[in-house]
């Protein structure tokens, strides 16, 4: 592995090891994205790679894909386009793994993203629209549920 | 401000939810088992009006609510509700209270208000200051929240808010503050200096401002836009701390750059098309951005002549990268070369042009010298609408600059639709500019 300083032309660069064992050699300007592999860095404890025993090899592709398109630091608009088909997916749980292999790896911009897509599925949908969405299971009683109803009845309906 | 519908009837989701990810199979509730600390962040994106009613889904949702460090208030979550727009208002600010008085003490990273002041007929500027007395003392809760980040803005269509500047007077934590259809009044600046010791960032739209002075000492990026400088006395502009300046206020006479020291980038735009700005006041404005390092400057006046070799460009000794629109380009690139020709260190060039700048003269000019040294301009981008690439005069443009010694291996040229499907194979190469 490359390490910065040393005068080569080629820039440096840090291993990150997948749950699956999947290698992937990534410069470390665009690692670094990631606070928690920021920190790795300037530890200096990131020779041999470092192991990603939460995020698997399908994720972390994801996530480098972020990560490269941010460091690359191109116009806004461009960005923005970008965010918004990084989070067009299909299914909820490739978006639940990205949310937490961006809390993991502590990469904020990713965070936001993926926490606004989620705040997005809530938006203008009813109690009952929600759970069913998120498969929350309704654990109140039913006067339990009324009491807060009556108790929030302020921020319900009238 | 987002405008979710009433959420308690089938209605469709707003615009930015126009994706439904298909429904989780049966066992799995991944929302739940987020960390607490996640799933509050994504619900600190809720309008808040919203994020109370999350508290019925789930015993562990009950008082999630009242944790979260962000509040999102939008009068518009109440334009579905019954009752006349006033009515409308009075239900809002209930609510609202209740939901502040509710919450837990929680410090605040960010505190978004979008508000109504109804544009009566009858009106005078006390019955705006009166309506706007709710917003000073939400505001105020806020700052005593010690919230970071606040926005504030007036909904559209209706009148401006009227805050009290006082709100600002009290030591507070804000970094950042951006405000929308608000007055300013005079003693703004002042109330900012005493209050709002950490304040680094102000973003400005449709803020008429009664200062006559802007003045800041620990701002490092100001941004004005749309209408700031309403009054016809010059305003002043000192802000010795300012790194990165933004003018898009569109008035006739910029105002005038007293003291911006630290000033390192400036994305301005000059004039207006309705009435002329006098060359002097062009050229003293670029005094006071003559030490930056990044300019992007734009053109919107009407034609403008400059007569007999005034010299209405300063000398830009440390810019190094510098865009320009097509207005530049007229009358022989006239505006492009005394850009050039005072810009002795340039390393980047950028020309935006998106109209053909001989039917739609500007700047216009004559040079007794067309020549130009930039030893460091090492790249040239010139963006421009598609099937432009083959112009005459883009092709004169190529010619131009490729005698004066610009490489022509140096010199890019996009066209605006590629530039926006572009996608980047390899960031480093992009990162060794």
């Amino acid at each position: 592995m490359a390490s910065a300083g040393s005068g080569d032309e080629k820039a440096a660069t840090v291993t990150l090891i997948s749950s699956d064992n999947e290698h992937f050699e990534v410069p470390e300007a665009v690692a670094t994205l990631s606070q928690t592999i920021r920190h790795m860095i300037e530890d200096g404890c990131t020779d041999g790679g470092v192991p990603l025993p939460n995020v698997t090899g399908r994720i972390l592709a994801k996530v480098l894909e972020y990560c490269n398109k941010h460091a690359a630091a191109s116009d806004k608009d461009e960005l923005e386009k970008f965010d918004k088909a990084f989070v067009d997916i299909d299914d909820q749980a490739t978006l639940f793994d990205l949310v937490m292999a961006a809390n993991y790896l502590d990469i904020r911009g990713m965070l936001d993203l993926t926490c606004q897509t989620i705040a997005d599925m809530i938006k203008g949908k009813s109690v009952e629209e929600i759970r069913e969405t998120f498969n929350i299971k309704n654990d109140f009683t039913p006067e339990e549920e009324a009491e807060i109803r009556r108790e929030n009845q302020w921020a319900f309906d009238d | 401000m987002k405008c979710p519908c009433d959420p308690d009837s089938m209605a469709e989701a707003s615009g930015d939810a126009r994706m439904v990810p298909a429904r989780a199979p049966s066992e799995a509730c991944r929302i739940n088992a987020l960390p607490s600390h996640v799933l509050t962040r994504a619900i600190s994106f809720l309008d808040a009006r919203q994020l109370v009613r999350t508290c019925v889904l789930s015993l562990q949702w009950r008082d999630l609510w009242r944790s979260v460090p962000r509040i999102n208030a939008s009068r518009e979550e109440f334009d579905g509700m019954p009752g006349t727009w006033v009515e409308q208002n009075v239900l809002f600010k209930k609510f609202f209270n209740r939901f502040l008085m509710l919450r837990n003490p929680t410090p605040l990273d960010e505190f978004n208000l979008c508000y109504g002041v109804r544009d009566s007929e009858d009106s005078t500027d006390r019955d705006y200051v009166a309506e706007s007395e709710d917003a000073n003392l939400w505001i105020g809760h806020a700052l005593h929240c010690n919230a970071r980040s606040v926005k504030v803005s007036a909904t559209e269509w209706e009148a401006k808010l009227h805050p009290d500047p006082v709100v600002f007077a009290s030591k507070c934590f804000l970094t950042s503050l951006e405000l929308t259809r608000v007055v300013l009044f005079a003693g703004f600046f002042k109330n900012l200096q005493m209050g709002c010791t950490l304040l680094e960032r102000l973003k400005l739209y449709d803020c008429p401002i009664c200062d006559a002075e802007v003045s800041s000492q620990t701002l490092k990026l100001f941004t004005v836009d749309t209408g700031c400088f309403p009054h016809r006395e010059q305003a002043s502009i000192s802000i010795p701390s300012l790194v990165d300046f933004g003018y898009f206020s569109g008035e006739r006479i910029p105002p005038l750059l007293t003291n911006l020291g630290s000033l390192e980038t400036a994305t301005v735009s000059i004039g207006t098309y309705a009435y002329d700005t006098p060359l002097s006041d062009i050229c003293q404005f670029l005094r006071g951005l003559s030490n930056v390092t990044h300019l992007d400057l734009s053109y919107e006046g009407p034609k403008l002549e400059v007569q007999a070799n005034f010299q209405w460009c300063p000398k830009f000794n440390n810019l190094t990268t510098l865009t320009l629109g097509e207005w530049c380009l007229c009358a022989d690139f006239y505006a492009l070369i005394v850009f050039l020709q005072n810009s002795p260190n340039l390393m980047k060039l950028i020309l935006e042009i998106r109209k053909n700048p001989e039917t739609h003269e500007k700047f216009i000019g004559e040079l007794e010298e067309r020549y130009f040294t930039c030893e460091h301009l090492k790249i040239v981008e010139i963006i421009c609408p598609e099937n432009w690439e083959d112009d005459p005069m883009l092709n004169d443009l190529v010619k131009f600059l490729v005698g004066n010694g610009i490489s022509s291996d140096h010199i890019e040229i996009k066209n605006w639709r590629d530039l926006y499907s572009q996608q980047y194979n390899h960031p480093l190469e992009l990162l060794q500019i």
